[in-house]
């Protein structure tokens, strides 16, 4: 009996070990799952945990009974009643001092939490109730609990606040216009109010908003094909728009050439992402505005001041009888010039952005333009109206070719879409529009227009590029070829001249020949060194290139090895438009320079030099010359971040942490992502004047990331790109004025696309930028923290850390091994 | 003799012999070793990132993860403590007058709390290291080391109290860890749980908290966080006490 009671007792105290075991694994197990949820596993334990106890229990009742009723029930009682007492009496002063709300003591030198006067003297003079509203993941909002706390004993109870996890509670989320976590929204009244992190920036900020309820006016330039606060599509600003309006902003678009100033009640400009140039006059009203002590905010892709689709001359045409030739503009306009003088005949306004391309129609009564507002419009030849608007390309129309009788119009973009219409009644034709599976460059009717061609390329997901070359029948829309020629980016097409065959060219300097008949292609490396731009055919057996470097080359189509029979120069940049005279005597270029020039091939003089377009962008001019932020002519492309999205998809981890606009970003170690953005240098003389700050940074490995300058010869660093790490958005402040300016090389990072990436900091950006470039109307500016210079300012040499390691490591628990080992060795002595 | 002035002379008596004891068993030497090893490692591996500028130096991190080590030290220190007492009666033999068993309760964690006092002063060559070759922010390692000193206390009592359940060493040790690993984020448990009330016991019970978000990585010394160290000090002893008395009524 007495061993049976022995071995049931340890038995208890297996299944009560048991029962701990379970409860170890189960908190293991929610320590492994994010957010500590629970799982199979960790449910699993817990049943083996209260399994365990009630076996402890059940296995001797007797014992728990005795343990509480002790050796007589009625002595055991009293105590255990005592004891009661006594733990609720500590509890109780435990709620005690917690509603007393005693206020910490900060031991740091930096006083991180501390309030600042200003905000102390706000809060104390509170006098209407404010309502914080916190949405954080659960356990993520420490931060904002302190400075809340804070905040909250300085308010003689006027501030109350509360937090919120949207995801379990997305209703109220929903409710404030809230999308994001870390955001505190401010209510007083009807009025509200939204910090963006929790800082005291942020929060006083917002307090003194909501106070004062007037939300900030925003204005969005419109007029230059920027992105629009309408649009829903990816590219759009939609959601930018709903995050300022979200942030006390109230947002309107302004088309500047319409009011020719900045209204009074602007407290913020926003130019987000425009691809054509500014005119001289649009931008004087933004420097009068500034030098009234406004706000700008500049959001510019790539391609100098006319954006992503090129600066100056974009496109030139002959008309039939090559007296005239026209060219499309990145200011906005498509001129006409007289081919012997090189007059303007007429000049075509309308389009909002660049003008891409421009063809006469073979009659020469009408003009075609299409622009980067995805327009493509019918102009008369001889007065210049407008007689014809066609939508239907929802990206840039990238060509635009009549056919030969004049009958029909095609236009391909890089929505990979054909859209060819009927000329006399401007509606699509039946087969129309035909879908491809590349973005499309250009395209080319065949000399008796019976067949339409077009050419194209994509990125791969393996970093290379896949073309296409397409030719249809033009009478029905059947497809003849589909044929995959280059490896990079082709963006030149032209039939043969009788028709037969179809050549293509690459930015990689080769020429792709395709026979319509068999489908067949093939390729010739003609200029590996300098790429092929765009080219036109002149006869049956040449052709005239445009390369990478503003020269134009005249070269056999069918002898790749041959000699260039002429090499033509004088443009000084470089050469997106070429075609050959109807009568094959002439050719017609147009040039990033600004400049449209006509050449002889016999003679190869450049005979006429047309200087309409202008090649700077008056908006980039002065960015550069009165705030000393150069918008750089280049791609930025980042290897070290190129596994999240791809080279020219730049994540930015490397932040200005001084910056209150990156500093929160910095501190919560949130990412961004850039799509096809360019760099900004900063004017090192003006740097400290206009307090110029670097915002963003590529990746600082070395050679991680560069700006490429020629992005047609390939992504690989050389001499002439800029060296990493990029700036990618700099702030200015010009004490003077008070003006402020933010300028970022992208505008992708704000877009319907980008918001819809909730792991990333885009629109905290936006908003933190926005914020500040307003400030100044919050009638408050607040010192940063002073968090000091929290270094190792006498780093170790690489053997010294090594030492240190292996003395901490491995010395000092050695040594009291010894000193253990010695003890054991004194104690069996003794014995 | 008073009677207070006669209880603090037991509790000397008692700490100093229990603190003694410690130091003639080679396993505390282990432990301690085992402790600074681990917190070599910590260290090494922060300095490391400190060292090339990629963190602000501090010991926050380091402190961190000792305080983490704590769980399974602290058990395996007190293990012993009172189930031996409780089989023994060691100290009943070592005094003339009879001793209370809040004094043993109290002075046999006060050894202990020794022991790990000594621990984690083992650990200051560290922050010393930091002041030599940079500039760290002193108040904010202050504040997590009077944090740490703090939570080994508690975790130490509750150690001493999960020790009183069980005369297998064993089974104290896998009960104490069980109940402060629980205790470390019992905040975990809140989605498991509807009702406000209890939501808010359990984030007010967790132990990592009160410790984490204020005075290890913000320096904040708040006296809410004092009083629910001391609260879990008085709390456990006051328990084990109590169970210690019934105990031996039954022995």
């Amino acid at each position: 009996m007495n061993d049976v009671r022995i071995n049931r007792d340890l038995l208890r105290w297996i299944v009560l070990g048991v029962a701990a075991v379970a409860l170890i694994v189960m908190v293991v197990a929610l320590l492994a799952t994010p957010q500590n949820r629970f799982t199979t596993v960790s449910y699993v334990a817990l049943g083996v945990t209260i399994l365990g106890l009630a076996g402890y229990v059940l296995l001797d009742p007797e014992d728990i009974v005795q343990m509480v009723t002790g050796r007589t029930g009625q002595y055991a009682l009293t105590t255990w009643l005592l004891s009661l007492v006594f733990v609720a009496f500590v509890v109780a002063l435990y709620i005690l001092l917690r509603s007393a709300d005693l206020p910490p003591w900060d031991l740091t030198e930096a006083q991180k939490y501390q309030p600042s006067e200003q905000t102390i003297q706000l809060l104390e003079s509170l006098d209407q109730d404010v309502h914080v509203t916190g949405f954080y993941a659960q356990g993520a909002e420490e931060d904002a609990k302190v400075w809340l706390d804070n905040y909250r004993r300085y308010s003689n109870g006027k501030l109350t606040y509360e937090f919120i996890d949207p995801d379990a509670n997305p209703g109220l989320a929903g409710q404030l216009g809230v999308t994001r976590t870390g955001v505190l929204v401010f209510q007083s009244g009807d009025n509200t109010a939204e910090a963006n992190s929790a800082s005291e920036r942020e929060l006083t900020g917002a307090l003194v908003r909501v106070l004062s309820g007037e939300p900030r006016k925003a204005y969005v330039i419109t007029g230059h094909g920027e992105r629009s606060i309408i649009d829903g599509a990816g590219e759009g600003y939609r959601q930018a728009d709903q995050a300022l309006t979200n942030a006390n902003f109230e947002v309107e678009t302004l088309n500047l050439l319409e009011t020719e100033s900045v209204p009074d009640d602007a407290d913020l400009v926003i130019i987000p992402g425009p691809t054509s140039q500014f005119a001289q006059p649009e931008v004087d009203a933004l420097a009068a505005y500034l030098d009234g002590g406004g706000s700008l905010f500049v959001m510019s892709d790539p391609g100098t001041g006319g954006g992503s689709l090129g600066n100056g001359v974009l496109d030139v045409a002959f008309n039939a009888d090559g007296n005239l030739f026209a060219s499309a503009g990145a200011d906005g306009t498509a001129k006409v010039w007289d081919t012997e003088s090189g007059d303007e005949v007429l000049s075509l306004t309308g389009h909002n952005g660049s003008v891409i391309n421009v063809a006469f129609s073979p009659d020469g009564n009408e003009i075609a333009t299409s622009g980067a507002d995805g327009t493509v419009r019918v102009w008369d030849a001889e007065s210049g109206d407008e007689m014809a608007q066609l939508p239907g390309q929802t990206d840039a129309v990238s060509d635009l070719e009549y056919s030969p009788d004049g009958d029909l119009l095609a236009s391909v973009g890089q929505d990979q879409v054909v859209n060819i219409w009927d000329t006399n009644n401007y509606e699509l034709v039946s087969y129309a529009p035909i879908l491809t599976s590349v973005p499309l460059f250009a395209a080319d009717f065949s000399p008796d227009g019976s067949m339409l061609a077009a050419t194209g390329a994509r990125n791969t997901a393996s970093g290379g590029v896949t073309s296409g070359t397409y030719v249809w029948d033009a009478t029905n829309g059947d497809q003849l070829v589909d044929v995959s020629l280059h490896s990079a980016l082709a963006l030149g097409i032209s039939f043969s001249t009788d028709g037969k065959s179809v050549y293509t060219t690459s930015v990689d300097g080769t020429l792709g020949v395709v026979d319509v008949a068999s489908g067949e292609g093939s390729t010739s490396s003609l200029y590996p060194d300098q790429g092929i731009v765009t080219f036109d055919v002149i006869d049956a057996d040449t052709g005239v290139f445009a390369l990478g470097d503003a020269s134009l080359h005249v070269h056999s189509l069918t002898e790749a090895a041959a000699d260039d029979e002429e090499v033509l120069t004088g443009h000084e940049d470089m050469i997106q438009a070429v075609e050959v005279s109807p009568n094959g005597e002439l050719v017609v270029t147009g040039s990033r320079d600004g400049t449209a020039r006509i050449w002889n091939l016999d003679t190869g003089e450049n005979t006429v030099t047309t200087r309409g377009h202008s090649a700077n962008d008056a908006l980039t001019n002065y960015l550069s010359s009165a705030w000393g932020i150069t918008l750089d002519d280049d791609v930025a492309v980042d290897l070290y971040t190129a596994s999240v999205f791809d080279q020219v998809t730049p994540v930015i981890y490397n932040y200005n942490p001084s910056s209150p606009i990156t500093q929160p970003l910095n501190d919560s170690q949130l990412r961004m992502f850039m799509v096809l953005a360019r760099s900004i240098t900063i004017d090192s003389a003006m740097q400290e004047a206009l307090s110029l700050t670097p915002l963003l940074y590529t990746s600082s490995q070395q050679g991680a990331s560069w700006g490429e300058t020629d992005p047609y010869g390939g992504l690989a660093l050389d001499d002439q790109d800029i060296p990493g790490p990029l700036t990618l958005g700099v702030s200015g402040e010009d004490p003077d004025s008070g003006a402020r300016i933010v300028v970022v090389g992208d505008a992708d990072f704000a877009s319907n696309d980008s918001f819809n990436q909730p792991a990333y900091g885009n629109g905290e950006f936006l908003i933190n930028a926005a914020n500040w470039l307003t400030e100044s109307e919050s009638l408050i500016d607040l010192p940063g923290p002073d968090v000091g210079n929290r270094t190792i300012d006498k780093p170790f040499s690489q053997a010294g850390l090594v030492i240190m390691s292996i003395a901490s490591v491995c010395l000092a628990p050695l040594l009291l091994v010894v000193a253990g080992g010695a003890v054991w060795l004194a104690r069996r002595q003794r014995r | 003799m008073s009677e207070v002035g006669r209880s603090l002379q037991t509790l000397w008596v008692i700490f100093k012999h229990e603190f003694s004891l410690f130091f003639i068993s080679p396993i505390v030497y282990f432990i301690g070793a085992g402790w600074l090893f681990f917190a070599g490692l910590f260290f090494s591996f922060a300095m490391n990132n400190y060292n090339s500028g990629l963190a602000v130096p501090s010991m926050t991190s380091v402190l961190g993860s000792m305080a983490f080590l704590l769980i399974f030290i602290a058990p395996a220190i007190t293990m012993r403590m009172v189930s031996e007492e409780i089989r023994t009666g060691t100290h009943e033999l070592l005094f003339t007058a009879p001793v209370r068993d809040w004094e043993i309760i109290v002075g046999k964690w006060l050894g202990s709390w020794g022991v790990l006092t000594i621990f984690i002063l083992l650990t200051v060559p560290y922050p010393l290291i930091l002041l030599w070759r940079g500039t760290p922010d002193t108040g904010l390692i202050l504040a997590g080391y009077l944090g740490i000193w703090l939570l080994a206390g508690a975790v130490l009592a509750i150690g001493i109290l999960t020790s009183s359940l069980s005369q297998y060493q064993l089974v104290a040790f896998m009960i104490g860890m069980a109940v402060l690993i629980t205790m470390w984020l019992s905040d975990a448990f809140v989605s498991l749980v509807s009702g406000a009330v209890i939501s808010d016991v359990l984030t007010e019970l967790t132990l990592q908290s009160h410790y984490h978000d204020t005075m290890l990585s913000r320096g904040l010394v708040s006296p809410l966080d004092i009083g629910y160290f001391v609260g879990i000090m008085v709390l456990s002893l006051f328990i084990a006490t109590q169970i210690l008395g019934t105990r031996r009524w039954r022995a």
